[in-house]
């Protein structure tokens, strides 16, 4: 018998029994109403396409924010939950209840059905402690030992109890079961807490008595279907139970602070002073006083709030927090440089600040060698060090670039690029003649977010406060963006980085693609296709290479000097230090670095400072993974382009969408106001012209002189993103 | 996300009905999940299936249990056994649906690809055999011969999947089968009956109220008639009825609704009314009701279940009389016998 004349049986014999259902219908049309049954039937499926679909695919997108071991019991639980509910629906509601006949429908189904629900939930809420604490051997522990304690307390109880009569079959296993429970409880909740036997002993108390509170107050009360009253009187009547409850909790706790600590007791002596832990507290020293410095450091205050023993330094140069997205808003003299700069100190609650310049690390040693103090030199010890120190403008040894280009990489950098080109407009107004061309060109290089930003502002502040200037309203001012790659903004899509060139395109911005710059002289650059352009000012946010104290330590290291560590941010090779930030190489869940932005870094210290907790307390470690949420670059104009987890906006609304997200990020609720009364201002003012004191042009920074400590040069050209903090 | 891509794929394709394709296209790939698999769809599918006859077959034993066709005779042994082929079909049905939203969470993915009473249960399950037959392939390939290659993550979470739609059945038979299944009765906490509740402690489907037979059933007059082919007519009061020997047997009450309930009955068995009224042993017994419109107000009685001595006209239940809901004065209860055909309110007994 071939598989086709099976197959062609079966479609037969289904075949007639659908023929046979379908004529009876019809045959017994008056009492079947084919019609009605239809109805039913197509309005089924139509209930399962526009009702539960949706609501099944709204419920699942709502569960992605559970994490993997807790996600299964709880979406397991919730089907369970829901299939009950659909079945039990139309007797909850009486349907079909008849006034002659109280066999029909007689039970309160509602209050039935919460039980159930609450079994069930009861039931997801164990299996999501279980898949947690197979992965937490520490807390497995505590609640294991809690439950021994509790059950061999509750056998003492129940049995003080039976011999006074008041205990029966069924009341024994009750108890027990309330018992095993409130020690597991008492384990997970106290057993890191219970470090002598008071606090042991006044935990126990306190968590019997909530059982009380909870089980004869509450529970109880629910299920016998009445409404919990918590009065004086309703609980006289179980006063016995809560007297049993705190005895049981109390012996619990005692024997539950015994049992933890023969259990250290017996570690202690099964691991002999191989390591034994310092008698004072570990110090973790971070430097680098930027968004991966800061944000690990206050990590770290907030471990050591629930209790992590350790001393934690941040060594900066700068006492302030720079947030690097409103640089271009200083150089362009829509924001004061101070209202986007936050006090590092008062972010800080735990974290000692020293404000010094790092000249070496002595890895060997573990010291860190800082310029400060009388002595002029600080020697800070440490036990676990993060390195946070960032990138610095990078000038690939082009001829004239170190004096005469600008970066943008500090306060002082967004000042004087203001300062100058504001004097360069007041320069120009007292000229005549083809020299002003030169005044009122500038030049950019460098098409990446910073570079993109900074020509489009400096662009507006020019044309903003021309009018002003009377002299030079028949000169063009000229905007210059040099970039060496295909497109600019090469991290959006290219429609959207397509989009930008445009739009700053027709508003006279030239570009020189597929472009490098070659010397920068007094008063011309010089393209590495051999185009001269005649200017004064040139602004470098072309190349970033790693802060060299990173550069400088004795490890692996990626382009450009970056410090190469492994998915848990650990430096390799070396003991006790870490790195997050853009000093950092840190390989991506599909092999690629994550790019060096200020969202990277903020999320790094954080992995970071939990890591190093971890390691202090005995636990494991996390990798580093982050999926970025978005990128936003404002155009000037008020326009600018954003693209967040795949949807592209651009325009008004993604400016204000720029403005809106930078001003929740930037720290501290002072200068969130401070800044967001600038922008008021800016609505009505023009922009101000008004000169500043500059600060010096700093000298490059100096290679850390470690003795002995091999120099690496960062030669090989690093990209031409740019390392734009987003 | 999928919005932009379909504008933007029917910006590119120039054509309207593009945009639906490529909408539809990117929905289907939005279910990532690798348990929308052939092979879960399989399980799931033997599953149902098994299920699908199970109710169907049971189905079909209580409508031809309760309109017999002339040549069909029930064994009146086991006593229960409609007990348990109805408790089983109405009981399976809520398990069923957590295995049929199972599957079409499976298959949902699929559906969304280009170039797709009595008698409704035929419908149903012709339809279900075509699609076995369609699908007889995949269940062989998956179920017989491991042909696939399986990552470690599958089977976990497959298992995980198919234990949570087994909880979701397992949990909904547990909270309503006890309305037919002693022991578990405890537990019937969502069931639409309670064993146990009801007058004199069994539930009711139809009362006396709903029958119209209130006034009727407290008449003095109320004779009990044996009539038709018999030798000699009977007409019994409640008294002579009362007179004639009483034993007392233990049997369910089995409803088409899915509960059942035992009880003691105490009364005359059919059989020796028979004999005293001379009826020949192949003889079939219409059992007439006082209630008067209504499709179940008399039910046949065949040799197998009048020989029976199991089958009493009842006068007491569990020791009391008759509460009029459970068919004062006198009532029908036979062993294996759908709830409907145990006729209340009995007032004649026609032979033919």
């Amino acid at each position: 018998m071939s598989a086709k004349i099976r197959r062609w049986a079966g479609y037969g014999a289904g075949g007639a029994l659908i023929i046979t259902g379908l004529a009876g219908l019809l045959v017994d049309a008056a009492r079947t109403h084919p019609f009605g049954w239809a109805l039913w039937f197509g309005g089924l499926i139509v209930a399962h396409d526009a009702l539960v679909v949706p609501v099944v695919l709204a419920v699942g997108a709502a569960f992605a924010v559970l994490r993997e071991p807790f996600r299964s019991p709880a979406r397991a639980g919730l089907v369970v939950a829901a299939v009950v509910c659909l079945v039990a629906l139309p007797m909850v509601l009486g349907i079909g209840r008849r006034a002659d006949n109280p066999s029909l429908l007689p039970l309160d189904y509602g209050r039935n059905l919460i039980a159930v629900l609450t079994v069930i939930a009861l039931a997801a809420a164990s299996a999501m402690a279980v898949s947690h604490l197979r992965t937490r051997p520490e807390a497995r522990t505590r609640v294991l030992l809690g439950a021994a304690a509790g059950l061999t307390g509750g056998l003492l109880v129940s049995s003080l109890m039976a011999v006074q009569g008041m205990l029966d079959a069924t009341g024994w296993a009750l108890s027990l079961v309330n018992a095993v429970i409130m020690g597991a409880v008492l384990g997970a909740v106290a057993g890191r807490r219970a470090r002598d036997l008071a606090t042991a002993f006044s935990c126990g108390v306190l968590v019997g008595l909530l059982d009380w509170a909870s089980w004869q107050l509450t529970l109880r009360p629910l299920l016998d279907g009445a409404v919990p009253t918590w009065s004086i009187g309703f609980a006289g009547r179980y006063f016995r139970d809560l007297v049993g409850d705190v005895l049981l909790g109390g012996i619990a706790g005692v024997l539950l602070y015994a049992g933890l600590t023969a259990r250290q007791a017996a570690a202690a002596r099964s691991a002999p002073a191989v390591s034994a832990a310092p008698a004072a507290p570990p110090r973790i020293v971070i430097i680098g006083g930027g968004f991966g410095g800061v944000s690990t450091a206050r990590r770290l205050d907030r471990h050591a709030a629930r209790g992590l023993r350790a001393e934690v330094t941040l060594i900066s140069d700068t006492n302030a927090l720079l947030f690097t997205p409103m640089l271009a808003g200083v150089a362009s003299s829509s924001l004061e440089p101070r209202h986007v700069s936050a006090p590092v100190r008062a972010a800080l609650s735990h974290t000692a600040f020293l404000h010094g310049h790092v000249d070496a690390i002595d890895t060997a040693r573990r010291v860190v060698h800082v310029a400060t103090g009388e002595q002029g030199m600080a020697a800070v010890p440490y036990d676990l060090l993060v390195l946070a120190v960032g990138s610095v403008p990078h000038y690939f040894d082009l001829p004239g670039l170190a004096e005469h280009a600008f970066a943008l990489k500090t306060i002082g950098d967004a000042t004087r690029l203001r300062n100058h080109v504001l004097g360069m407009l007041e320069r120009a107004d007292l000229e005549t003649g083809s020299i002003r061309a030169e005044l009122l060109t500038f030049v950019v290089a460098g098409g990446g977010f910073a570079g993109t930003e900074l020509i489009a502002e400096l662009f507006d502040l020019v044309h903003g406060v021309l009018h002003q200037y009377p002299n030079v309203r028949d000169v063009e001012p000229r905007f210059v963006l040099v970039h060496a790659g295909e497109r600019i903004l090469p991290e959006l899509s290219a429609e959207l980085g397509e989009y930008a060139l445009e739009r700053l395109r027709r508003r006279g911005i030239e570009f020189r693609l597929k472009t490098v710059v070659a010397e920068s002289r007094p008063g011309a650059v010089r393209l590495g296709d051999g185009e001269t352009i005649p200017t004064r000012t040139l602004a470098w946010t072309a190349g970033n290479h790693p802060h060299p104290l990173a550069a400088a330590l004795p490890a692996e290291h990626g382009r450009g000097g970056s410090v190469v560590v492994d998915s848990f941010l650990r430096v390799a090779g070396v003991e006790g230090v870490w790195a997050v930030g853009d000093c950092a190489l840190i390989p991506g869940a599909d092999g690629r670095p994550y790019p060096p932005t200020a969202q990277h870094a903020l999320r790094e210290g954080r992995t970071v400072a939990d890591n190093i907790a971890a390691l202090l307390t005995g636990r494991s470690l996390t990798e580093f993974r982050f999926r970025g949420i978005g990128v936003l670059v404002a155009l000037g104009h008020r326009t600018a382009v954003a693209e967040i987890r795949g949807h592209r906006l651009s325009g008004l609304f993604a400016w204000l969408l720029w403005r809106a997200v930078y001003l929740a990020k930037l720290p501290g609720g002072e200068r969130k106001a401070r800044v967001l009364a600038d922008w008021l201002i800016e609505l009505a003012f023009p922009r101000d012209i008004a000169l500043t004191p500059s600060p010096s042009r700093p000298a490059p920074e100096p290679r850390p002189s470690t003795p002995g400590a091999p120099m690496s040069n960062g030669t090989t050209a690093s990209s031409a993103r740019g390392a734009r903090h987003e | 996300m999928v919005l932009e891509s379909a504008v933007t794929d029917a910006q590119v394709r120039g054509a309207p009905g593009g945009a639906v394709i490529t909408l539809v296209q990117g929905v289907s790939g939005r279910f990532t999940s690798r348990l929308h698999s052939e092979r879960v769809a399989v399980q799931l599918g033997v599953w149902l299936g098994v299920s699908f006859t199970v109710a169907f077959v049971t189905g079909l034993i209580s409508h031809f249990m309760q309109h017999p066709p002339a040549w069909m005779l029930w064994p009146s042994r086991p006593v229960n056994l409609y007990r348990v082929t109805q408790g089983v079909h109405v009981i399976g049905g809520p398990a069923t649906i957590p295995l049929l939203f199972g599957k079409l969470w499976t298959v949902y993915p699929k559906l969304w690809q280009w170039p797709p009473f009595r008698w409704t249960s035929y419908v149903l399950y012709g339809a279900l055999v075509i699609h076995v037959t369609n699908e007889w392939a995949k269940v062989r390939r998956n179920l017989w011969t491991a042909e696939c290659v399986e990552t470690q993550e599958e089977p976990r979470s497959r298992r995980r999947f198919l234990g949570t739609v087994a909880a979701a059945s397992g949990l909904t038979v547990l909270v309503t089968v006890g309305e037919t299944f002693a022991p578990l009765s405890k537990l019937a906490v969502l069931a639409p009956r309670a064993p146990g509740v009801g007058p004199q402690g069994v539930p009711v489907n139809r009362t006396a109220v709903a029958a119209g037979v209130s006034q009727m059933i407290r008449r003095p007059d109320f004779r009990l008639v044996v009539t038709g082919a018999v030798r000699s007519e009977l007409s019994l009061t409640l008294t002579e009825l009362s007179g004639m020997p009483q034993h007392t047997v233990r049997l369910p009450i089995s409803c088409v609704e899915g509960w059942s309930a035992e009880a003691g009955w105490t009364g005359v068995r059919l059989r020796d009314l028979a004999e005293r009224a001379g009826v020949v042993p192949d003889a079939v017994m219409v059992v007439e009701s006082l209630e008067r419109s209504s499709i179940y107000r008399s039910s046949e009685v065949r040799a197998p279940h009048w020989n029976d001595p199991l089958t009493f006209l009842a006068l007491r239940i569990n020791g009391s009389v008759l509460d009029p809901d459970h068919g004062y004065p006198v009532r029908l209860i036979a062993p294996d016998r759908p709830g409907v055909l145990q006729t209340k309110w009995v007032t004649r007994v026609m032979v033919s």
